[in-house]
């Protein structure tokens, strides 16, 4: 056979197909082209040299292994369609004499070319994107722009390897598809006795079942700490119920509309209804697949926008001055209590020699431990960390007591005590009654308190589990109560902690210089060497913001790219279904017509039943966020993130960007699709 | 009056860039009285579907007209043309033409659903005919699940609910195996007996046989016509065959 054979048929069978090949290969570049970037940014030296910039580095080498893994699933189940399409014109040829490795050379060779392709036109995009990837990464972490313009033969190195073998696989994978399947299959592959589907109860109700189990456990969970062991659980019952409700289940709904004749009978559901259930159970998987990939896109997009959005916020919390000192140490002695007046004495002092003037300080002690909430009272002798399976987050709980003193300073108040009176704020899931039951000791409930209100809420920042504030006479005295107790380890279990925080009239750098000044007083001279466990710390606010930019950001910046990625393969999916339902509606459009349906009619009924499907995913993926926003929000939490407003109305601006975007790829592939009909 | 009156029909196809065209139809008449049962003749590429399209109001004529029961096909609005088709024609098709996302009896309600129809009168309708034909015990089935010669009596069963003022046919037998073509013809012959007037294109001698009379058509013309009057199927095939042969002959002369 002459030289070059081969590539003509292969150049000329793409070109021939190109409505199916260039949404492919652009798919493959664009694929390349994140991959280079985002390995680019996450492994070269392009983003060193700021605080942070290990995490930053980290969340995007975890994104280049997400989309590597998603590439590949996705362009080999993007190829197998696409092979699938075009078994017809390889059966031709083997009717015209070509043998199955033939036919393998033909598929080489587009193979190669599309590798070359995606390659070449991936890494040019991949490395003229590149610097304005970093831009924005930069601009979203507050970081300075470098004007150096880098190429890193490493990750050009690294696509290259990764998508060569990819490549290799899909071609793999097509040879095999062509190999096994005989020649009259391969020409009749088109109209092999289609059966129109049964309504499988046991499938769509399992569906349906799992799916609201799903639904069930995350509605169930009341803390963060449940929410990351169940959250992916959840996560798995709900794709696994998406997928069997979306291909059973429909079909299922459609047969009891069948039943019922009056609906049935009409002009306008007769047509619909039908063809529905028939396509749902061929295309079931494509729409559970687009559902969940939104899902996904709203869920990322949603949570880490919150997150960056919400950064000051949680800042604030866990710095709630410009200054923010803390000691802490197992155990309680009067000594400590001394200590920490020494340390804040010292620290003022220290402050004033640097020419700041200190205003609004807080300044607080507190005992703290955990327990596990049972039958109302709070068990300190078991350990809810070693109880295995059978524990229930939900009655975990920390308990902090603070000093009467400390609590009338803080609000103003003048409130008096008695012996063994308390007064009382919980969050979370912890019941108050009369009196409090906490270890061996029990409080009378004095009055209830908002444990969140004014600086208390600073103390017990953690939002992880319910958490109980007492406020007592003598802290000393109730502390000594509670020192001698042990966990399961023989470690002490009480905890004191000082807190001390204040305002200066500063500006921002000052605030850092005068921190790091203070740091470094605290640890070379302050610090109490004679006592063990002994922990002081001091932090300036506008040193730790960076930091939390840099976390936060990263993660929305990884949000944001892999939402790309899933945003594209969502619309090349859309794109195959719409052309491969035009040519299946091709000759049932022409039946329909010549029994007696106007185009009118016909048009009318195809739109209803493109937009029905096209609705489907986005309102199920709709459904699946609100459902899971509650654990989102549980998680967020895990973050210091308590802002269900902020976090709604993320959810909600996603989902309409992402409805919008829809909307327009939809309108797009559904010209193709009428393109083909008429 | 005829029921069905075809003037003078032309027929010509230009090719895409309109340089060659091609004359399918060169001037054909022929009328059709109501309750007849007739049969086109003709080879492959004769014209023979082309005619029967344009019948069907599926294709305009270049020229001349079609009028069926005083209606004229040329000066039914396109819009309007699928419901005319709907109210007035029946259609059997070779490749039967049955949807597969429906059920045979769906599949036969399709034409009434479109009308907007009741439930209950569909079934009423169908109830009458479906004995008829011997498909009752498979309307449940779907295509898949039946035979050719099943399939296409579920398409004729689909053409004549809607008590279409005529049947048009167009090579109905093509795709059947010769018991279930001898079941179907007997078919036509029974519903042409109760009343329906049937106009069939072929190119079976067997399935011509039947009619009461037979049009041959060749080169886009109208050739020569048979009347069976009160010949047996037997002698009419003689007659038929024997006109195939001075056609294949060279006729002309």
């Amino acid at each position: 056979m002459k030289a070059g054979f081969y590539p003509k048929m292969a150049v000329s069978g793409m070109r021939k197909n190109g409505r199916l090949y260039v949404p492919y290969i652009a798919a493959c570049i664009l694929m390349v082209a994140m991959f280079y970037i985002m390995h680019l940014l996450g492994f070269s030296e392009m983003l060193e040299g700021f605080t942070g910039a290990g995490t930053a580095r980290d969340i995007l080498k975890l994104g280049s292994a997400v989309i590597a893994v998603f590439g590949t699933i996705f362009l080999f189940y993007t190829q197998s369609t696409l092979i699938k399409g075009r078994l017809k014109e390889f059966g031709l040829y083997s009717v015209l004499g070509m043998n199955r490795k033939n036919l393998s050379k033909i598929i080489f060779f587009e193979t190669l070319i599309t590798w070359f392709i995606s390659i070449t036109a991936g890494l040019a995009i991949g490395i003229g994107l590149s610097k304005l990837a970093e831009l924005g990464f930069r601009k979203m972490l507050a970081l300075e722009s470098s004007y150096k313009f880098v190429v890193s033969g490493e990750s050009i190195y690294f696509t290259l390897l990764l998508y060569t073998f990819i490549f290799f696989l899909i071609f793999l994978n097509a040879a095999r598809l062509v190999r096994f399947s005989r020649t009259i299959n391969l020409i009749n592959s088109d109209k092999a006795g289609e059966k129109p589907p049964k309504a499988n109860w046991f499938v769509g109700i399992l569906g349906l079942f799992i799916l609201l189990t799903g639904y069930g456990i995350v509605l169930m969970i009341k803390t963060p700490l449940q929410a990351l062991a169940m959250f992916f659980v959840a996560v798995i019952l709900i794709i696994i119920g998406t997928y069997l409700v979306l291909i059973a289940g429909s079909v299922l709904l459609c047969r009891i509309l069948q039943k019922n004749k009056r609906y049935y009978y009409k002009t306008n559901h007769f047509v619909s209804v039908s063809s529905m259930a028939y396509r749902m159970k061929r295309n079931g998987a494509g729409l559970a697949s687009i559902c969940i990939l939104l899902t996904m896109v709203l869920v990322m997009m949603s949570s880490t926008s919150s997150l960056y959005l919400n950064r000051e916020d949680v800042l604030q919390n866990h710095y709630p001055r410009q200054l923010n000192a803390s000691a802490s140490n197992y155990g309680y002695s009067e000594s400590y209590t001394e200590t920490a007046k020494r340390l804040e004495k010292e620290v003022i002092e220290k402050a004033h020699e640097f020419g700041a003037e200190t205003t609004n300080d807080i300044s607080l002690s507190c005992c703290s431990f955990s327990g596990y909430m049972e039958n109302g009272r709070l068990r300190v002798d078991i350990d809810p960390f070693t109880m295995g399976t059978s524990i229930n987050f939900d009655n975990v709980a920390t308990v902090y007591f603070i000093d009467l003193e400390d609590y009338n300073r803080i609000t103003g108040k003048n409130v008096v005590l008695g012996k063994d009176e308390a007064l009382v704020g919980v969050s979370g899931n912890i019941p108050v009654e009369d009196s409090i039951c906490i270890g061996d000791e029990t409080f009378k409930v004095a009055k209830r308190i908002d444990a969140r209100a004014d600086e208390l809420k600073y103390i017990g920042l953690n939002e992880v589990v319910s958490t109980i504030t007492l406020v007592v006479d003598d802290l000393g005295e109730t502390a000594s109560r509670y020192s001698g107790l042990k966990d399961s380890r023989g470690d002490t279990m009480l905890m004191w902690q000082w807190n001390f925080a204040f305002d200066t009239n500063l500006d921002e750098d000052k605030q850092a210089e005068l921190g790091k000044i203070l740091a470094k007083h605290i640890r070379d001279d302050l610090y109490p060497k004679e006592q063990d466990y002994f922990r002081v710390v001091c932090e300036s606010r506008v040193e730790q913001r960076s930091d939390f930019v840099r976390t936060f950001g990263g993660l929305f910046y990884l949000g944001i790219l892999l939402s790309i990625i899933f945003l594209v393969s969502c619309v090349l999916i859309i794109y195959y279904k719409q052309i491969s339902e035009g040519f299946e509606d091709q000759g049932r459009f022409g039946i329909m017509q010549k029994v007696g349906m106007t185009k009118e009619n016909i048009k009318k009924s195809i739109n209803s039943q493109m937009l029905t499907v096209f609705l489907i995913p986005i309102i199920f993926a709709c459904v699946h966020l609100a459902a899971v926003l509650p654990i989102i929000h549980k998680l967020l939490k895990l973050f210091g993130h308590n802002n269900m407003p902020l976090l709604l109305l993320s959810a909600g601006i996603c989902v309409l960007v992402c409805g919008i975007f829809y909307a327009v790829i939809y309108k797009l592939t559904s010209n193709a699709y009428y393109k083909i009909v008429s | 009056m005829s029921l069905l009156e075809a003037k003078n029909i032309k027929k010509v196809y230009k090719t895409r860039f309109g340089g060659a065209s091609v004359e399918a139809l060169k001037n054909v008449s022929f009328t059709v009285e109501k309750g007849e049962y007739v049969a086109i003749m003709g080879e492959s590429g004769s014209g023979k579907t082309t005619l029967l399209n344009i019948i069907a109001a599926l294709d305009r004529a270049t020229e001349g007209t079609v009028i069926l029961d005083g209606m004229d096909l040329s000066k039914v609005k396109d819009k309007d043309v699928a419901k005319f088709r709907r109210d007035n024609l029946g259609y059997v098709f070779q490749e039967f033409n049955l949807l597969d996302t429906f059920s045979l009896e769906d599949n036969i309600y399709l034409p009434l659903v479109l009308a907007g129809k009741k439930h209950a009168e569909m079934k009423q309708r169908l109830d009458g005919i479906a004995g008829t034909l011997g498909i009752s015990d498979l309307l449940k089935k779907y295509p898949y699940e039946v035979s050719g010669g099943q399939k296409q009596r579920a398409a004729v069963a689909r053409a004549l609910i809607t008590n279409p003022r005529i049947i048009l046919a167009d090579e109905p037998t093509g795709a059947l195996d010769s018991k279930s073509s001898d079941e179907l013809l007997a078919l036509f012959k029974k519903v042409n007996q109760m009343g329906q007037t049937i106009l069939m294109v072929t190119h079976s001698t067997k399935a011509a046989s039947n009619a009461s009379r037979v049009l041959f058509i060749k080169d886009g013309m109208i050739f020569h016509q048979i009347y069976k009057g009160q010949a047996t199927d037997q002698q009419m095939y003689q007659s038929i065959s024997d006109t195939l042969t001075l056609l294949a002959q060279g006729g002309d002369n």
